[in-house]
């Protein structure tokens, strides 16, 4: 208590000084913050797609000529989806969607007018893969997708466009317009975040009943398809799937196949989006410690700079300090203390900022979001446990860094120097 | 209880060398008053700067309550400072951002294993000054007088044995200066306190058990 009261006079002794320092604290912190969340939100077990750790992709794959026409680089096609990689023994679950990269329209109910939404085609599989959470019905069984009836999984919030405050029990069983088909709505499920970017759908649909769902690629194994898998054993997947591609390649003579380090894990498919081979998490986390230190660095020397000034015109109060027996120590303490709160109250100034450039989309520009969609982080996302620590990390580092040698230096100075400052 | 011998002080900058103090011998009784005079510049400042480990001389040894610090590390002087002495500046030097009790309460702060109530003991120092009604001001509120009895109180509320004073009514009107140097004989008189203070005013040297004069950094009397 007696240090906040300590900083909050030194704080109205130096307003100035305190404005900038909380201000420009706040900024670096709004910085590494929004950093943080972007990439906390690709890699961790957040809503719907907690099962990240054991989450594959197969997304790319090439197609060479033999005869050296060129090659082809596209998502998987039908035939390879429900072909040669739909019984993989490495794989818990196996799924897929079908996306075409056009865009989805629904004719809503309430009068306004159609509304563009993000149409998933997919699998029964793939609501064991993603938990979404059913507000209301279930989700499409096997049955309904082998005979491509058109069902659909939507969102609370196309929901609530399309129809309006109804309970959603009550839409249960409803149809829905889709680009004017008719889908019968079989649950409603709470919308994700457009920035997780596999699992996002506003409406999800059997890809069965999408026209020409399995019409071949312009080469074999390509098209628009890309396959989620659950695995325990990521290694025995990809050895399986490598071995399935060697006995592709060596059954027939026109193409080479190469799924371009497919399987890839959740984490490279996200922080290693060229999936290059050599890709390591601890590269990766060097990397990112070097951007965190360019982040921190500018601030930490701006307000570096502005502590030895501060601690300039302290010198007598150090001195005094020193008179009456204290060290070095405890001084250091006591300056790093009173910057940490200062730090602290720019931290959380920073934290709501960071929140609100979240809400004015800034985080767009650093996030791959597709088809232009506004950029949702969850408050599970943004107020996790982690990024609250690491947000106080960064509070206590950015201290260290911009207090700590001004005032170390400052403390050195011979007693009777300081009383005659 | 103070016993300074041969005491040397010089500041070398790269072209001047400059001898503050040359061999001075002082001592200074248990319970003694002893007041220092001299012309500005004379050494009166940095002789009290030595006594009060402040300082270090550039040669001779200093003996203080029984103890030689020569050769004392920064820690054991820092504590024997916190544990022996006082001080009281001419300018006050209080914390501005701490309240007046807070300020008084510094000293105890970097006490070794203190365990009673550091602000039961403060009161008590203020009580002694009679300031006890100002506990919650600034020192922006207070007077130079008001300041310089906070001063006091901080430099008594660690019971020292000894009370280094420099100038400690330099910056304060006749009126002001005669309660100061009344508190002042009183910690002298009633606790036995040993006080050593440097001043220009003949007057308040005079109501001391001891003048010693000096001059270019000698003792001349």
């Amino acid at each position: 208590m007696k240090i906040l009261r300590q900083v909050w006079q030194t704080v109205l002794h130096n307003k100035l000084f305190s404005a900038i320092y909380i201000f420009g604290t706040a900024l670096a912190i709004a910085t590494v913050t929004v950093y943080a969340v972007t990439l906390w939100a690709k890699v961790a077990p957040v809503y719907p797609e907690y099962k990240r750790s054991n989450t594959a992709y197969i997304d790319k794959v090439q197609i060479t000529s033999k005869n050296g026409n060129g090659f082809y680089q596209s998502t998987l096609g039908y035939d390879a989806v429900s072909g040669i990689f739909s019984n993989l023994e490495n794989a818990t679950t196996t799924s897929a969607f079908l996306d075409k990269w056009e865009n989805h329209f629904v004719q809503p109910e309430i009068e306004r007018g159609n509304f563009k939404i993000k149409l998933k085609a997919t699998d029964p599989a793939f609501f064991e893969i993603y938990t979404l959470k059913f507000l209301s019905g279930k989700p499409f069984d096997s049955a309904e997708f082998g005979s491509g009836l058109p069902v659909a999984v939507i969102t609370d919030r196309t929901a609530r466009e399309a129809f309006g405050p109804v309970p959603f029990d009550e839409l249960t069983g409803k149809d829905i317009s889709i680009d004017n088909t008719k889908y019968r709505i079989c649950g409603i499920v709470r919308e994700g975040s457009p920035s997780e970017q596999t699992s996002y759908g506003q409406a999800f649909i059997p890809y069965t009943s999408v026209p020409d769902y399995d019409s071949p690629g312009p080469r074999p194994l390509v098209g628009n398809y890309t396959m989620i898998l659950l695995t325990d054993d990521f290694s025995a997947l990809k050895a399986e799937v490598r071995d399935i591609v060697n006995r592709y390649n060596n059954s027939q003579d026109q193409y080479i196949c190469d799924l371009i380090s497919c399987p890839v894990d959740h984490y490279t498919a996200r922080l290693n989006t060229n999936y290059i081979d050599d890709f390591s998490i601890w590269s990766f986390l060097a990397s990112l410690g070097g951007v965190l230190a360019v982040l921190l660095l500018v601030p930490a020397l701006n307000l570096s700079g502005m502590i030895s000034g501060q601690m300039e015109n302290r010198l007598a109060e150090m001195g005094v300090r020193k008179s009456f027996g204290a060290t070095r120590r405890p001084l250091l303490g006591l300056v790093l203390a009173e910057n940490l709160v200062l730090t602290l109250a720019g931290g959380i100034i920073g934290y709501a900022f960071a929140w609100i450039l979240f809400n004015l989309g800034v985080a767009d520009i650093i996030t791959e979001v597709e088809y232009g969609q506004e950029t949702v982080f969850t408050a599970e996302t943004v107020f996790s446990p982690i990024i609250f620590a690491f947000t106080f990390a960064v509070c206590c580092l950015l201290n260290v860094f911009s207090a700590f040698i001004p005032a170390y230096r400052s403390l050195g100075a011979p007693i009777v120097k300081s009383l005659k400052n | 209880m103070i016993k300074l011998s041969k005491i040397n002080k010089i500041y070398r900058t790269a072209t001047v060398e400059t001898q503050a103090l040359a061999d001075l011998d002082l001592e200074v009784n248990k319970g003694e008053f002893l007041s220092i005079m001299g012309p500005s510049g004379c050494g009166k400042s940095t002789l009290l700067n030595i006594m009060g480990l402040l300082d270090t001389p550039s040669s001779g040894t200093i003996e203080i309550a029984g103890r030689d610090t020569t050769g004392m590390r920064d820690k054991e002087m820092a504590r024997f400072r916190n544990e022996t002495l006082g001080f009281i500046f001419q300018s006050f030097h209080l914390i501005p951002t701490l309240n007046v009790l807070d300020n008084v309460t510094v000293p105890l702060l970097y006490r070794k294993g203190f365990k009673g109530s550091k602000n039961e003991l403060a009161r008590k120092a203020l009580e002694r000054v009679g300031l006890s009604h100002r506990m919650s001001h600034f020192p922006s509120q207070l007077s130079g007088g008001q300041a310089q009895r906070v001063a006091i109180a901080r430099a008594i509320v660690g019971n020292p044995q000894i009370i280094l004073a420099d100038e400690p009514c330099g910056n304060l009107d006749s009126k002001m200066s005669a309660e100061i140097m009344a508190i002042l004989h009183s910690l002298n008189k009633e606790d036995g306190r040993t006080i050593v203070m440097v001043t220009h005013n003949e007057a308040q040297a005079a109501e001391t058990d001891r003048t010693v004069h000096f001059f270019d950094g000698r003792r001349v009397n």
